[in-house]
């Protein structure tokens, strides 16, 4: 239960390399905050930042109103899932989990409660006396988020804590976390590079770059406003698709010239690009493959031949060869095309993207 | 923008560091650092140790011990006896890992017997040495008799009494060398080996292109131990033949206590302990250039 | 060889590298071995059988040459004094010797890396070279020939810290800093989470250490003048030479050397694994 807050926090290496520069975030109580990214973008760092293991170059971390920067990891009151689990070795499950109760020195049949509570609401009941290495992934994960909770801390911070998971147990998990923090109700700090479990974990989520703060927002607002480009890319799956066009008046309107055909503008979005001064420019596009339909050849934005045909169940993703682009489109499964054909596609107009070409700054959503 | 504050850099806390790293470093400054230093300072003076005074003489020391023929003398039993125990501990000691690692019925009882004298004080066992080495009923020659060899002095000799002290310095460190690389050898990939029997590598070839790169680092930590323990062979020396007969086994280390703990002239002593150090240092350093060319990590 | 393939020479080939290997094996465990046993056997034989060249055993093992080291002979006492201060040496080694590593390895502070390549360099100069300058602190302190001057001029080992720092390198960081978010202090880190994860290296330590410090010779008789705070090899010289026993007693200074050497021995038997896996597995081979 605490609000944690980041001011102009910056992470200068020996080097001279700036792993996180000058970000502000504002963390709420009780929230659920997922800082996500390519690896390499700042986000374990400001992690650790906050958990106390890395020192911070530059800036304030607060907690609770508290500054905290000089304050040792020990004395934080923060509890941290790691990416190994890093589960003492030499330690029992039990052992594990009352590691951090035996060193605030808590009475020992209070510690055996809140064990044996911890180790029921994960379901490690039956293997207290184990140690790690008789434990399977998925155990261990469970162990280390035991070992968490059992402090009541004022924070959780969890750092990758599913990538060493297959992909079934990995779905599971995630479950599990979203229903531990509906029960402990506390703050999490989660990260991640793997944007789906972003998406399908976080209410409030932070897109990192080359240590830089590309947008704070939630799921919804993420993918259908991105702020910039790299953020459109970075969320969803298949990616969206970019390519170059050039705005033209049309008639009243505006439309997005492309090299086989063109895209109409909405109103709301001809507003904003006359608004930015855009008629007359080269912009890059976007649009996300569940955007992308087939068509005639009158009204088609592309014209390609199919080279993949990708079933996945009940739907199936067509990548099509254009000159200068491959587009992707996501469909249904009735869809299917054979590989070579020649086919037309056009987008559906209101969920086009349009980016500054030089900053990728977004111009209308 | 209001001007940029300093980055500082935040590690653990001084105090803490203290904590951790003083209690080694405070014996390590005043037991080992300080006297290296010292040492070098003395060897500059003309301390008697008894005199509550002493002055700078420059490089008196030395060129007295350089125009000393016991020095050279002292400077090539150390050379003769570094290399008569490095070579033979470092061969023998592979061959035998060689013929152990793979474990048979006996093995370990081998490895533990050949270990054995590593373990034993170098005093008591070098007093069981003398006996064995003894002119007169010691076992040694009636071996050798029995051999139908004549008998030889042993230490009492010097001309075999170098030889002698090198036996058992031998006798006692083969075992170290074996150890080490007995684990040096446990831990070459079994692929490189696969590796090079489909290249058509066997036996002797396979021992030189597969076995011998891969433990050189372990060879050249050998080679480095060994020889920094040989420069200071004492306690075999002292019990067995105190220097002699007639200085043959004196070394640098040893004249280096007969003439700091025996005639207390300092100021020359810890000339000789300087040049030991400078012996040391020179012969480490030619090592790790040399070490470039055949040791591959 | 460390082949693993079957043997497919020749069978006279074979022959002669099975008899090569057992006659080279042979040699060396009777070289090695032939020492100990002319002590033990040599220990009990009268004045009479030992100056005789003709046998081997003795005609009647005399027990008395052994009683008599072990109830009327000052040697039981410095086995005494050598294991009471290697112990308390060795306790005091590990201590300093895994908080120097500890910091080598898991604080950061700016001189981390100087301070390595110091212990680093100090570990190749000959300790000899020191022992005049640290004879004169010690008398500077009146700890002549004492047991604390003993222990206190041997509290650090750098060869510990160089095995410990080999072993704490092999821990995962994130280990460490999970105890820190468990609440663990540094120290608590270090004897809760790091010592038991690196046990065999600790136990390589003590035991190295202490059979060395037990069997050293030369820097005690430097400082040790009275028999009372002789450490056994000092004793075991000082009995040896004592009023011309030399080449007199050999039976008696047999079984005194027999009665240091072989606790040793039993000692490395049960520890023996220590030894062989910890010495050369974990002495920082890597460049």
């Amino acid at each position: 239960m605490a609000e944690i807050i980041l001011k102009n926090v910056t992470k200068e290496y020996e080097n001279g390399f700036q792993a996180v520069k000058n970000i502000n975030l504002e963390i709420k109580d009780n929230e659920f905050v997922i800082l996500v990214g390519p690896s390499g973008c700042g986000k374990s760092t400001t992690l650790r930042m906050i958990a106390g293991l890395e020192d911070i170059s530059d800036g304030d971390l607060y907690l609770d109103g508290k500054r905290i920067n000089d304050v040792s990891p020990q004395d934080r009151d923060i509890a941290m899932v790691f990416q190994n689990y890093a589960l003492y070795p030499h330690m029992t499950v039990y052992q594990n989990i009352a590691y951090s109760l035996k060193i605030k020195k808590v009475p020992k049949d209070e510690i055996d409660k809140r064990v044996k509570d911890v180790a029921a609401s994960l379901g490690l009941e039956n293997l207290l006396d184990r140690r790690p290495g008789q434990l399977s992934g998925g155990q261990k994960q469970r162990v280390a988020m035991g070992r968490a909770i059992i402090r009541h801390p004022k924070a959780f911070l969890m750092d990758e804590p599913l990538s060493n998971l297959d992909a079934k147990l990995r779905g599971q998990m995630r479950v599990e976390i979203a229903d531990l923090y509906r029960r402990l109700n506390t703050t999490f700090i989660y990260v991640t590079h793997d944007q789906t479990e972003a998406m399908t974990l976080g209410t409030k989520i932070v897109v990192m770059k080359d240590g830089e703060i590309m947008q704070i927002d939630n799921p919804t607002n993420l993918f259908n406003y991105p702020n910039n480009k790299f953020v459109a890319g970075f969320i969803g799956t298949p990616t969206m698709n970019f390519f170059e066009g050039e705005i033209e008046e049309k008639g009243d309107g505006l439309i997005l010239k492309t090299r086989d055909g063109f895209i109409p503008l909405t109103a709301e979005k001809a507003a904003k690009v006359r608004e930015g001064g855009w008629v007359g420019k080269k912009v890059t596009a976007g649009i996300r493959p569940e955007h992308v339909e087939l068509s005639d050849q009158d009204s088609a934005a592309f014209r390609g031949e199919v080279s993949v045909f990708e079933l996945l169940g009940s739907n199936a993703i067509i990548y099509t060869q254009c000159q200068d682009d491959r587009i992707i489109m996501n469909t249904d499964q009735t869809q299917y095309q054979e590989h070579g054909k020649e086919i037309f596609l056009k987008v559906k107009e209101a969920k086009l993207h349009l980016f500054d070409p030089e900053t990728e700054r977004t111009i209308t959503n | 923008m209001s001007a940029k504050r300093k980055y500082k850099r935040r590690y653990d806390s001084l105090p803490t560091v203290l904590l951790f790293v003083l209690p080694a470093l405070i014996p390590l400054i005043v037991f080992w650092i300080y006297p290296i230093l010292r040492t070098i300072y003395l060897s500059f003076t003309n301390w008697d140790y008894i005199s509550p005074t002493y002055k700078l003489v420059g490089i008196k020391n030395y060129l007295s011990l350089f125009r000393n023929p016991r020095f050279y003398e002292a400077l090539w039993h150390t050379l003769v006896f570094t290399a008569g125990t490095l070579f033979p501990t470092i061969i023998l000691g592979l061959v035998l890992a060689l013929l152990l690692v793979k474990n048979f019925r006996g093995s370990g009882i081998l490895k533990f017997i050949i270990f054995s004298p590593w373990i034993t004080p170098t005093v008591a066992i070098s007093i069981v040495w003398s006996w064995i080495y003894k002119t007169d009923g010691g076992i040694a020659n009636t071996i050798l008799t029995s051999l139908g060899m004549s008998p030889l002095k042993w230490i009492a000799s010097s001309d075999t009494a170098m030889l002698s002290v090198i036996i058992v310095t031998i006798w006692k460190s083969l075992g170290y060398a074996m150890i080490f690389y007995l684990s040096a050898l446990e831990k070459v990939p079994g692929e490189l080996y696969e590796a090079g029997a489909l290249d058509g590598a066997h036996g002797w070839r396979q021992f030189v292109d597969i076995t011998l790169p891969s433990i050189s680092p372990t060879t050249f930590f050998l080679t480095i131990i060994t020889m920094v323990n040989s420069l200071q062979a004492y306690d075999q020396i002292q019990v067995l033949t105190q220097g002699g007969p007639s200085g043959s086994t004196r070394t640098l280390l040893y004249m280096y206590y007969q003439l700091g703990f025996n005639e207390f002239n300092m100021g020359q002593a810890t000339a000789v302990a300087v040049v030991m150090i400078l012996l040391t240092v020179g012969l480490s350093l030619i090592q790790f250039k040399v070490s470039e060319k055949w040791v591959y990590y | 060889m460390n082949t693993r393939y079957s043997d497919n020479r020749a069978l006279p080939v074979r022959i002669l590298s099975i008899l090569g290997k057992v006659l080279i094996l042979g040699t060396a465990s009777i070289f090695t071995a032939f020492p100990f046993i002319w002590m033990m056997v040599s220990a009990l034989k009268t004045k009479a059988d030992i100056l005789n060249t003709e046998i081997f055993f003795p005609t009647v093992p005399q027990w008395s040459n052994i009683t008599s080291i072990i109830f009327d002979s000052p040697i039981p006492r410095y086995i005494f004094n050598s294991a009471w201060v290697s112990a308390v040496i060795v306790a005091l080694q590990i201590v300093s010797g895994a908080m120097l590593a500890y910091a080598l390895v898991f604080l950061k502070f700016r001189t981390n890396k100087m301070l390595f390549a110091i212990v680093m360099a100090t570990y190749m100069l000959p300790v000899a070279a020191t022992y005049i300058p640290s004879y004169i602190i010690l008398a500077d302190w009146k700890m002549l020939d004492s047991f604390r001057g003993l222990i206190i001029s041997s509290t650090v080992s750098i060869f510990g810290i160089f095995l410990l720092r080999q072993g704490f390198m092999q821990i995962p960081k994130g280990l460490v800093e999970a105890a820190r978010m468990d609440g663990a202090s540094h120290w608590r880190a270090l004897w809760e989470v790091v010592c038991p994860m690196t046990k065999a290296s600790f136990i390589t330590f003590g035991l190295m250490n202490f059979i060395s410090t037990y069997n050293n010779y030369m820097w005690p008789s430097l400082i040790t003048k009275s028999s009372e705070y002789f450490l056994v090899s000092q004793g075991l010289r000082a009995f040896f030479i004592r009023d011309g026993a030399y080449g007199t007693e050999w039976a008696l200074v047999m079984a005194a050397s027999a009665v240091v050497v072989i606790p040793l021995l039993v000692l490395f038997a049960f520890t023996q694994k220590w030894f062989i896996n910890g010495i050369g597995g974990e002495t920082g081979i890597k460049g």
